[in-house]
């Protein structure tokens, strides 16, 4: 029975790694003579960044995938590599999290559209800027807000910006706008002014020339040159962020940005705004034609099944080793009081250690974990953890918390008996945990520990916060790219509950094998539980 | 009976659970291969000093001493005890992950490190003792509670005990499987193995004890040879006791 239960998960593991095998990892490969300069972008942000599937129109490759980002923040990054002699890879990171990764050192320099606002100069430096914009409102051509003239003109007007942008901040210039919640990038945005559910959203000049390029239905309201409009000088321009103590590269930066002309910097960003990926660009009528599901998959298909085993080797990795984990914790904890002083204090501390351990990672949400490890661990003892680590890290501590209490459970469970009569043959408490208890007590744990597995391949999707490319996060990047959100993400709910039911299947296969011809104790469902409390009880009167 | 040294002594024993005071004072001894039969009615300390002797219960005061040696002292190797003396139970505790050869033979491997060979040959022939040749290979919840007494009998003296406990083996048994667990047991008795069984079957007792120890209130309340706790007690809670199950 364990030889089967090994080869399969041994099994679960290969499909993994070939899964994985789609182009992971090939793309660092290359050139490794040079050094890197890693710059941090979302690579979601056309078309200053936008990610790709192919090396064309001068793509640099995105760190730990086989994907490439490219667009007018890419061409930049390319010539300040080629004046360093460092190649460029870039570090796809959430907006949220390019401040954290700069500071930290994970990356060299934020190339991603940014603003240098006073809040933003008092974290990191900025170089002189690479770009100047003109702010706009971009709203349907039908709306009564498209002829609007003033910053008067938006009385009960649903707007809305990105999260953590300044544009958020515009939206309160305009008397009577109904500011919605931010929202985290630009492809959501435009979903929503398509579906109706905001009247506009604020952006530079920049979205609407390349998002009018898709939808000939929309207008751009210009916010710069409306009387009364103040935006401060550092914020309509666009600088490159550079760690604060890193004083030689912002002067090589600034050195390098000087060298392109102006007519150089609007040649790039019109290059960039033609090449900027689109929906229905560059189809063949024959295409045109296809199911939107098919095109997908064919366009995404190994990018999606890279994310599937990205998705199951954390969940697979991270449920076994949080087993474990589970297991040492859970066998600790159930120690019984030893007789000599100096021992009990030290299993007391060990203990109390113990569940410090499992109430931190139980009280706390994984995305919270993920951010906190990847970031801290970074920062406070500057060691680069390679994002797979990480999140295989994460997982597994997060799962072993989890594990640990339920193989309690299953310890405290075992018939008292089980215990007494392991003793009375004068087995040690190793030897009784072992070879009697353990085995019992996992048994019954089997459906928990399915649970957990579960639980973990929708979970991971969380671990997106620090850009491994899992299913949920390989979804966003495709529903950014096509901008057809709802195909995509049925097509990746649709492998979840693949995989969540295929793992459910395999693991009632296991139990029943388990159990033998007749029914063994299992602690399965409530009905047993109380089946088994009568039979301890059982045994105590005696 | 015998003038040499006892194999086993309880001295004074006393065990409390939180406020309620189980054991009073017992104390007795018991020689090398003899068996005693320790009767009494319910909650009068019966199986809690027998739970006591292998320390499954930790007594709160006196002595217990095995060949001289007081078990409850600090330092003293506790396992090592545990492997001489063995225990059969009300409720069978057939380890439930193991099959009935693997329970036999768990405890001599792993305690007793003997090679898989021997603690198997000694396990079969024990098997074969107790009339389980044929279910070697069944687990425990495939078998009657009988069977399962019987194969917890084959487990215990597969360690080769010095001194085997029995607590209340046929209690919890169907009456037409009390006669087999008895019938094993007496020829374990006919062998001259050591043992002390807490029991309610008088008639097994009378047969095979060599002395009778009646246990009412935490005390030794009266003990003897069994024409004389059986025909004769002294005691007035011993005829009393002994009148229910005659009657």
């Amino acid at each position: 029975m364990k030889s089967r239960l090994t080869a399969c998960l041994t099994n679960l593991l290969v499909l993994c790694s070939l899964l994985l095998g789609f182009g992971q990892f090939q793309s660092v490969q290359a050139a490794k003579h040079e050094p890197t300069l890693k710059i941090g972008m979302e690579a979601n942000y056309p078309p200053y960044n936008w990610t790709q599937t192919t090396a064309t129109h001068g793509a640099a490759p995105i760190d730990g995938s086989k994907q490439f980002a490219n667009g007018y923040d890419v061409q930049i990054a390319k010539i300040i590599g080629r004046h360093l002699h460092r190649r460029v890879v870039v570090e796809k990171t959430q907006w949220d999290g390019l401040l954290p990764a700069l500071t930290s050192g994970k990356i060299d320099l934020i190339i991603a559209g940014m603003s240098p606002t006073s809040d933003r100069r008092k974290v990191i430096n900025f170089s002189q800027p690479y770009r100047k914009s003109t702010f706009v409102i971009i709203v349907n051509k039908a709306s009564k807000f498209a002829t609007a003239k003033g910053l008067n003109d938006f009385i009960e007007a649903r707007l809305t910006a990105q999260q953590g942008t300044l544009h958020y901040d515009l939206i309160k210039q305009l008397r009577g706008a109904k500011r919605e919640n931010a929202m985290t990038d630009f492809s959501a945005m435009r979903q929503s002014l398509q579906s109706g559910t905001i009247d506009g959203y604020v952006a530079e000049d920049i979205e609407y020339e390349s998002y009018h390029r898709v939808n000939k239905n929309i207008v751009a309201i210009n916010l710069s040159r409306m009387k009364g409009f103040k935006v401060a000088e550092s914020d309509a321009i666009t600088s490159i962020g550079v760690k604060k103590r890193n004083t030689t590269l912002l002067r090589q930066v600034n050195r390098i940005l000087a060298t392109v002309s102006a007519a150089k910097r609007v040649a790039l960003m019109n290059a960039a705004v033609r090449q900027q990926p689109r929906a229905g660009d560059s189809q063949t009528t024959q295409e045109k034609h296809e199911n939107l599901f098919v095109k997908i998959m064919r366009q995404y298909g190994g990018m999606i099944l890279s994310g599937v085993g990205m998705t199951l080797l954390l969940a697979l990795v991270g449920t076994i080793v949080g087993f474990v984990i589970g297991l040492l914790v859970g066998i600790v904890r159930t120690i019984p009081t030893p007789t000599t002083r100096g021992k009990r204090i030290l299993l007391r501390i060990v203990k109390w250690l113990l569940s410090v351990y499992v109430e931190i990672f139980r009280g706390t949400p994984m995305m919270v974990q993920a951010a906190v490890i990847y970031y801290g661990i970074a920062q406070l003892w500057h060691i680069n953890l390679n994002r797979t680590v990480a999140a295989l890290l994460i997982v597994s501590i997060n799962t072993g918390a989890y594990l640990a209490e339920v193989i309690r459970g299953g310890i405290t469970a075992t018939p008292q008996g089980q215990f007494e009569a392991a003793s009375a043959l004068g087995m040690s408490h190793s030897q009784k945990m072992w070879h009697i208890i353990l085995p019992q007590a996992i048994r019954n744990c089997l459906p928990s520990i399915t649970n957990e597995f579960i639980v973990n391949i929708k979970d991971t999707s969380v671990l997106s916060i620090i850009s491994v490319s899992e299913l949920f996060f390989v979804g966003t990047t495709v529903a950014s790219q096509t901008f057809e959100f709802f195909p995509t993400y049925f097509i990746i709910s649709v492998i979840y509950l693949i995989l969540t039911f295929s793992i459910t299947r395999i693991f009632n296969l296991i139990e029943r094998r388990l159990a033998g011809p007749k029914n063994y104790d299992l602690m399965g469902n409530q009905l047993q539980v109380g089946l088994m409390e009568s039979e301890i009880q059982h045994d105590d009167n005696n | 009976m015998t003038t040499t040294k006892p194999i086993l002594s309880l001295q004074h024993l006393q065990k409390q659970f939180g406020q309620h005071q189980v054991l009073e004072d017992i104390s007795f001894d018991i020689q090398q291969g003899e068996i005693m039969t320790i009767i009494g009615p319910s909650g009068g300390g019966k199986s809690t000093t027998l739970r006591c002797i292998n320390l499954l219960e930790k007594p709160t005061a006196g002595k217990i001493c095995f060949h001289g040696e007081n078990i409850l002292d600090p330092g003293y190797q506790l396992n090592r005890y545990r492997a001489k003396v063995g225990m059969v139970f009300q409720q069978f505790n057939l380890f439930i992950n193991k099959n009935v050869l693997e329970n036999c033979m768990i405890g001599p491997e792993l305690v007793l490190k003997k090679s898989p060979e021997e603690a198997k040959a000694t396990a079969l022939g024990n098997l074969k003792l107790v009339g389980m040749s044929p279910y070697i290979d069944a687990k425990p919840n495939q078998l009657s509670g009988g069977q399962q007494q019987r194969v917890a009998i084959a487990r215990a003296i597969s360690m080769n005990p010095e001194l085997l406990l029995f607590d209340e083996p046929t209690s919890a048994l169907d009456p037409e499987m009390v006669n087999e667990v008895l019938t094993v047991m007496k020829k374990l008795a006919a062998t001259g193995l050591t043992m002390i069984i807490v029991t309610h079957e008088l008639a097994f007792a009378k047969e095979v004890s060599d002395q009778i120890a009646f246990i009412s209130g935490g005390v030794v309340a009266e003990a003897g040879t069994p024409a004389v706790m059986l025909e004769h007690p002294k005691l007035e809670a011993t005829q009393k006791f002994l009148r229910h199950f005659n009657a």
